[in-house]
């Protein structure tokens, strides 16, 4: 009876081991999967956003260059407040590493973003093609 | 529960980063206010002497500056639009009541939207009228007067103006054909009849007897029109808002406003013509809003600033408006074709969002296509502006209102 008793304790305990292994393997992908779900558009959003305003950023320096005045200095001061953007960026990139994601879960959040509304070839190789 | 699960976490996420940016934002933002030339409301003042505001309220509300004694400056400048007539363009003779009530029955409509008074003849507030007819030149105002002009102040030169212009203060019954001739002297017949009738009227005459020490029979039309300027003064003078207490004391704007601001400044460009203590540089810009009414011109079409200077690059630019209590003052724009604010805006950065090219004429095709390319070398020109990024400058726009309603 104590013997019985025992191997229905060892048995538990092993099931509830083999439950947390199995739990343990597919909670993670589950929540990475769930958080990428959730942030997918606004990554995207943040994500367009920085990139605009480097673009802009970087324009406005090439034009001031170019033509020396007061009005492009005011539009790279411009720019300059516009890199802001940037900041959200940042700080959201942060928060979902913090909330477990990788970099490499990142690259595909960023490559979803650049990539949303391809739907040919010729649209993925004009979203990596290296342009110069 | 699948969707407030959802929803924690966006809250998490995304709340988690405005807390974390917000000092940057707003402590950026206040500097690029200042930066920008905003100064604390009393140092735009130019205050007249009470008895004289007093007079100029007398008059501002007197239908005897009309020739018909049909309309007063404030039937076009009232408090409830903010000092502005909530019309699109204004109707002037011919009309009664305010507001909409004018549309009813076939008053004469002008070729502008009425602007609202906000600021008018502050501490460097000296252009005046979508189109700069009256601003300060090197050799002394530059108007309509040319070098008949009575007055140094430009606010005063400019209140002159309404009296004399047909369909505004004047009708167009054939009672004032001398006015068709456009000439100095034929205004001058009109400022001698108001005059008269200033003198002649028992409270007008005494209240600027009082303001400037004279009798009823030294009163001139400069009397009327510098009692004008210092009522609208003292009365439209600009009053803190909260934009002013957050950038010189310790008010706070909503996340949404500080994010319309840092636009504004920033990607937005608007500082770009709206800056300065007023939000206007006081320059002329073509902003290819749809066009309204006959126009200046006629037949739809009005030239802006090229009708004052014929200078070809002026043609289709307009003064770049203030922005106090904007979100009062709808409709929009120089012919006032806009109803809202958030359409204004979309006409700085995307006007073809806004209308339908089928439904145009030939002829109005041709003047929007001038426009645009008046529109292609200004600071704004196709700018990417969503939705939410216009909602954002709304926001912050109203930041820039007080009580209009009330004298300060």
């Amino acid at each position: 009876m104590r013997w019985a008793l025992s191997l229905n304790r060892g048995l538990l305990a092993a099931a509830l081991i083999g439950i947390g292994v199995v739990v343990g393997q597919l909670v993670p992908p589950l929540w990475k999967t769930a958080v990428v779900a959730v942030a997918q558009l606004g990554y995207a959003k943040v994500t367009y956003a920085c990139d605009r305003a480097m673009r802009e950023h970087m324009l406005a320096k090439f034009k001031l260059a170019e033509l020396p005045s007061e009005d492009a200095v005011d539009a790279l001061k411009s720019a300059e407040l516009g890199l802001l953007d940037c900041q959200d960026y940042d700080i959201l990139r942060k928060q979902l590493l913090m909330w477990g994601l990788t970099e490499n879960e990142l690259s595909l959040m960023m490559l979803n973003a650049i990539e949303t509304d391809a739907k040919t070839l010729q649209q993925v190789v004009e979203a990596h093609e290296i342009r110069f | 529960m699948k969707y407030a699960s959802s929803a924690i976490l966006l809250l998490t996420l995304f709340g988690g980063m405005a807390i974390g940016a917000d000092g940057l934002r707003e402590t950026t933002l206040r500097q690029a206010i200042r930066d920008a030339g905003l100064v604390p409301v009393d140092q735009t003042w130019r205050l007249p002497e009470p008895a004289v505001a007093a007079a100029g309220k007398l008059l501002f509300e007197s239908k005897e500056l009309s020739l018909s004694r049909e309309t007063s400056c404030q039937t076009c400048h009232l408090d409830r639009f903010a000092s502005a007539d909530g019309l699109p363009l204004g109707i002037g003779t011919d009309a009664t009541g305010e507001g909409k009530e004018r549309l009813a029955g076939g008053g004469d409509v002008l070729p502008r939207n009425t602007m609202a008074l906000w600021g008018r003849g502050g501490v460097g507030y000296e252009i005046f009228f979508w189109d700069g007819r009256v601003e300060p030149g090197p050799d002394g105002i530059i108007s309509q007067f040319g070098a008949a002009v009575t007055s140094d102040d430009p606010l005063a030169v400019a209140a002159h103006l309404p009296m004399v212009e047909i369909r505004e203060m004047v009708p167009n019954d054939g009672s004032a054909d001398v006015l068709k001739t456009e000439t100095i002297d034929s205004g001058q017949h009109v400022y001698d009849e108001i005059a008269a009738r200033v003198r002649s009227d028992v409270v007008l005459s005494e209240a600027l007897t009082q303001a400037f020490g004279i009798s009823k029979s030294e009163i001139t039309i400069e009397h009327v029109t510098d009692s004008l300027a210092g009522f609208i003064r003292d009365r439209f003078r600009l009053q803190t808002s909260p934009l002013h207490n957050f950038a010189f004391g310790t008010g706070s704007l909503s996340a949404e406003q500080v994010a319309g601001g840092l636009l504004f400044y920033g990607r937005g460009r608007c500082v770009s013509c709206h800056s300065g203590p007023y939000f206007t540089d006081f320059s002329f810009h073509a902003i290819p809003a749809p066009q309204l009414g006959s126009g200046r011109n006629g037949f739809g079409v009005d030239y802006g600033r090229f009708n004052v200077t014929h200078v070809s690059s002026d043609i289709y630019k307009f003064r770049t408006p203030p922005l106090y209590n904007v979100t009062k003052t709808a409709p929009y724009s120089h012919s006032g074709a806009l109803p809202s604010l958030p359409e204004m805006i979309r006409a700085h950065v995307d006007p073809l969002y806004l209308v339908d090219s089928r439904s145009m004429t030939t002829t109005e095709r041709g003047q929007f296509y001038q426009r645009i390319a008046q529109w292609s070398v200004e600071p704004i020109f196709s700018l990417e502006l969503s939705d939410d990024d216009i909602k954002s400058l709304v926001a912050f726009l109203s930041s820039l209102d007080f009580p209009h309603d009330v004298a300060p």
